[in-house]
């Protein structure tokens, strides 16, 4: 099993995972994120989807990259450190998952 | 952890109005701590006060009707939806019951293959041992099912005798391999080490090492019927929760009439909600423990065994998929329409190539999300607005919108003189201008539990905010607040003029106090009416730290202050913390540095955190060499509130003289108050602050006026002298002479 797999597991499985996206989420909503991509994918729903066949995959093809790069670095970094927190505190128990991974 | 960590000041006051509320809840790794589960973020983009019907948009001026305004989530999650939870739950347990029985008989003769083809292994303890989602194998795809695939087997038990030697091998299986790893349920590290089953090959190869060969019954499989008990148990362990809350959300079925899509209709014929619900409780909002276990171990994508963020899980066989080539391969392939995604839990429908929005689902996923914020203790992530049936009727009544814009005026409501009233004026003025105490009101989350509402100052308070945002232009009289102050802050009764940092802090006090007395009685209503929740919230709330409770007066303006009293012979210190509401800073002369009168309010801030020798007069028994010594006392800020509120100390009470100090002090428009941090070099965050509010005097000390410049948007400043309100450029602010000076923090940070 990779570390990253065992991370994984090991964020889902206390519940850490859906805490961090809880947080992601919030963060994204707070700095504007959000309001940006929404309008984003608005203004190309207007642009290109006036015939009714741009389908949800192409307007997410087209978004991600942008959306992307609008995420701030704060909030990557926050996240970041947040990740690192949790994984450090388990490292302290006597099982360290990726050791064993 | 911060909030609005990018809300950058050139947003700021833009942005105000979707400011967070109070602080959330949102404490990671303090697990055995009491949590109150507060609503996450209000995203006000919107704000609608149903009352007086003010929508305001502060952050952009596009899509003000229709665009999601956050939910006015006040008081605790339970609140919400509660009845149409309950009903519905009801219902649904009544309709799920009668389903259940159909589709036992219906596939009553479907052989149950649980051939534990993704056997876990983590713990051999009696619950949970070996659970797979009674999957069954896809080698022995049955002729009456006939599409080769496996299938969620929710009529499973009834199958059993057809496939019993099948699920005896499996569970068999499953238990050896389970008694190879690791016996402790509870450490989670060890548990990842736990192999992981994936395919029917390895369960061979483990089941060929047979190292412990345990009995197969141990083995207890769960199943989708088992986990669908689970869920509608715990959903009805929520509803019984949720007793006692108001009934008005009742209508979000009726307002909603999202049906998804025809596909998705027809599979819900086929299959009901149940597969659904089950999928989503365990893999999109995990329920509980049990649940978590399960997604970290089968949740991942079949094709490339990664756990990536996006995954699918086709809703009528088990499997899960990455978005993209994967899920979608899977769905042509096997004819499959309906999929959940797991990280949001929106269901895709792969006949439309869209993602699909069901009312009915969407309770279920709501129910879900409360029972797993329930269970890892965190506030619920945010969810759009849905404006139930009372609110859509109330906007519907009141069709009239507020549009806020730059150059608007709404928010500005001059204020009579009640005869030397102007100290009250300025300090309704600049909390008026507080963004937080506004969000605070706006959002109507003070609830009054008493029916003596009327001498309750909260609610005159936000009364008083209504009326400012009313639209109203002509000014408004502060009777009432002004009476309820005298009844309640004795000092300040009588008509004469007051100070206006002495009405400050009496008013926060009194408004502290009556929010405290409405939560209490809040509490105790419900603590009659609803046996568990009522304890709950009344431990957290002792549980906090001292000198705080959790009212929204100390959430923005109680600071914490420190101060370090160093023992001169043996530098032993001793160490105290007060809250504060204010901090107030001398402007006399210095007495120990050579007599300097401080020009700035960064000198005010210096000085006043500067190590002062006490003197020999002043000697203070060290509590480390118990005896009378010499020492130096400091004084540091522990932490810092939201607000923070600076009084000039203008008004010189002394044996000799009275006298008014009216040197200039300079105070900066923004500035971080890092350096008068207790840990300057520790501090974790950010300590910025903005110039919002400037309170003035003019006059001497026994006949004067007070003004203030208030903030009213970003870079426009206002003077409020008591019905006259003219616009101010910052200058005219940073020139004025300052009495208070508020300040309000940038970034917000979580508790």
């Amino acid at each position: 099993m990779t570390v990253s797999a065992a991370v994984d597991q090991y964020t889902v499985l206390t519940g850490d995972r859906s805490k961090i996206k809880d947080l992601l989420c919030s963060r994204l909503t707070e700095c504007g994120w959000r309001d940006e991509v929404r309008l984003m994918c608005r203004t190309i729903l207007l642009e290109k989807g006036a015939n009714n066949s741009f389908t949800v995959e192409q307007l997410i093809t087209e978004v991600t990259p942008k959306a992307r790069t609008l995420v701030p670095d704060a909030v990557k970094k926050e996240l970041l450190m947040k990740i690192r927190t949790i994984l450090t505190e388990n490292e302290e128990e006597p099982d360290e998952p990726e050791d064993e991974a | 952890m911060r909030h609005k960590r990018a809300c950058c000041d050139s947003q700021y006051f833009q942005m105000r109005q979707c400011w967070l509320t109070g602080r959330l809840s949102n404490r990671w790794g303090v697990a055995n701590q009491p949590v109150t589960v507060t609503p996450a973020v209000r995203h006000q983009y919107i704000r609608v006060r149903l009352v007086a019907c003010v929508s305001v948009c502060v952050q952009c001026e596009i899509e003000t009707r229709n665009r999601e305004a956050s939910k006015k989530n006040h008081r605790n999650f339970e609140n919400f939806a509660d009845c149409s939870i309950k009903t519905a739950g009801r219902r649904t347990a009544k309709v799920a019951k009668i389903r259940r029985k159909q589709r036992n008989c219906d596939k009553a003769f479907v052989p149950l293959q649980a051939s534990a083809k993704r056997a876990k292994t983590k713990e051999n303890s009696v619950d949970s041992n070996s659970s797979v989602l009674s999957s069954s194998g896809a080698s022995s795809s049955s002729q009456s099912s006939g599409r080769g695939t496996e299938r969620w087997a929710v009529g499973a038990e009834t199958g059993r005798g057809a496939a019993e030697n099948e699920t005896a091998a499996a569970a068999a299986a499953a238990a050896a391999a389970a008694a190879t790893t690791a016996t402790t349920a509870v450490n989670a590290g060890r548990f990842i080490t736990a192999d992981l089953i994936k395919t029917v090959k390895s369960n061979k190869e483990r089941k060929g090492r047979g190292e412990n060969p345990i009995d197969a019954n141990a083995a207890k499989h769960l199943r989708l019927s088992d986990c669908l008990r689970t869920v509608q148990k715990l959903a009805i362990e929520l509803e019984s929760d949720d007793v006692g809350s108001d009934a008005s959300a009742n209508a979000s079925s009726a307002v909603m009439s999202e049906t998804g899509c025809r596909h998705y209709q027809s599979y819900v014929k086929e299959h009901s909600y149940d597969t659904f619900r089950v999928i989503d409780a365990y893999f999109a909002a995990c329920v509980n423990r049990d649940a978590r276990e399960r997604k970290a171990i089968h949740c991942n994508c079949f094709e490339c065994g990664s756990y990536g963020i996006q995954l699918y899980a086709c809703l009528h066989c088990i499997y899960f998929g990455c978005r993209g080539a994967h899920i979608t391969s899977h769905l042509r392939s096997k004819k499959h329409n309906v999929a959940l995604e797991l990280s949001h839990g929106t269901l895709y429908c792969y006949a439309c190539r869209d993602f699909i929005y069901d009312a009915r689902s969407r309770e279920y996923a709501l129910i879900n999300r409360k029972l797993e914020a329930k269970d890892l203790q965190k506030s619920i992530g945010w969810l759009p607005w849905i404006p139930t049936a009372k609110e859509t009727n109330l906007m519907l009544a009141n069709a009239r919108r507020r549009l806020v814009r730059p150059n608007q005026t709404i928010g500005l409501r001059g204020l009579l003189n009640l005869g030397a009233t102007c100290f009250m004026n300025c300090i309704v003025q600049a909390l008026v201008h507080t963004p937080l105490l506004s969000d605070y009101f706006m959002s109507d989350r003070h609830d009054c539990g008493s029916k003596s509402s009327h001498k309750c100052l909260v609610c005159e308070v936000s009364r008083l905010f209504q009326e400012f945002y009313s639209g109203s232009r002509s000014p408004l009289s502060l009777h009432r607040l002004l009476h309820l102050i005298w009844n309640h802050a004795k000092h300040l009764a009588g008509y004469e003029q007051q100070d206006a940092h002495e009405f400050f802090i009496a008013t926060l006090d009194v408004l502290h106090r009556h929010c405290v007395k409405a939560k209490s009685e809040h509490e105790s209503k419900s603590n009659s009416s609803g046996s568990g929740s009522g304890t709950n919230s009344s431990s957290s709330s002792s549980s906090h730290c001292y000198g705080q409770c959790n009212c929204i007066i100390d959430q923005i303006f109680t600071g914490m202050l420190q101060s370090d009293v160093v023992c001169q012979a043996c530098n032993g210190v001793s160490t105290t913390y007060d809250p504060f509401w204010d901090i107030s800073l001398d402007l006399g002369e210095t007495t120990t540095h050579g007599g300097v009168t401080p020009k700035t309010l960064i000198d005010c801030l210096e000085r006043y955190t500067r190590a002062e020798h006490l003197g020999s007069a002043a000697k203070i028994k060290c509590s480390t060499c118990k005896s009378y010594q010499e020492s130096t006392k400091q004084f540091s800020l522990r932490t810092l509130p939201s607000v923070v509120s600076f009084h000039l100390k203008r008004f010189e009470h002394s044996a000799l003289i009275d006298r008014k100090i009216s040197s200039f002090i300079q105070f900066p428009v923004e500035f971080d108050m890092t350096p008068f941090m207790s840990e300057k070099k520790n501090a974790y965050g950010d300590f910025r602050f903005s110039l919002y509010a400037v309170v003035n005097h003019v006059g001497t000390i026994d006949t004067g006026h007070y003004t203030a410049y208030v903030r009213h948007q970003k870079d426009t400043w206002v003077k409020c002298d008591d019905h006259v309100i003219t616009m101010a450029s910052l200058k005219q602010v940073l020139d004025s002479e300052g009495y208070l000076l508020f300040y309000h923090k940038n970034v917000l940070e979580y508790e």
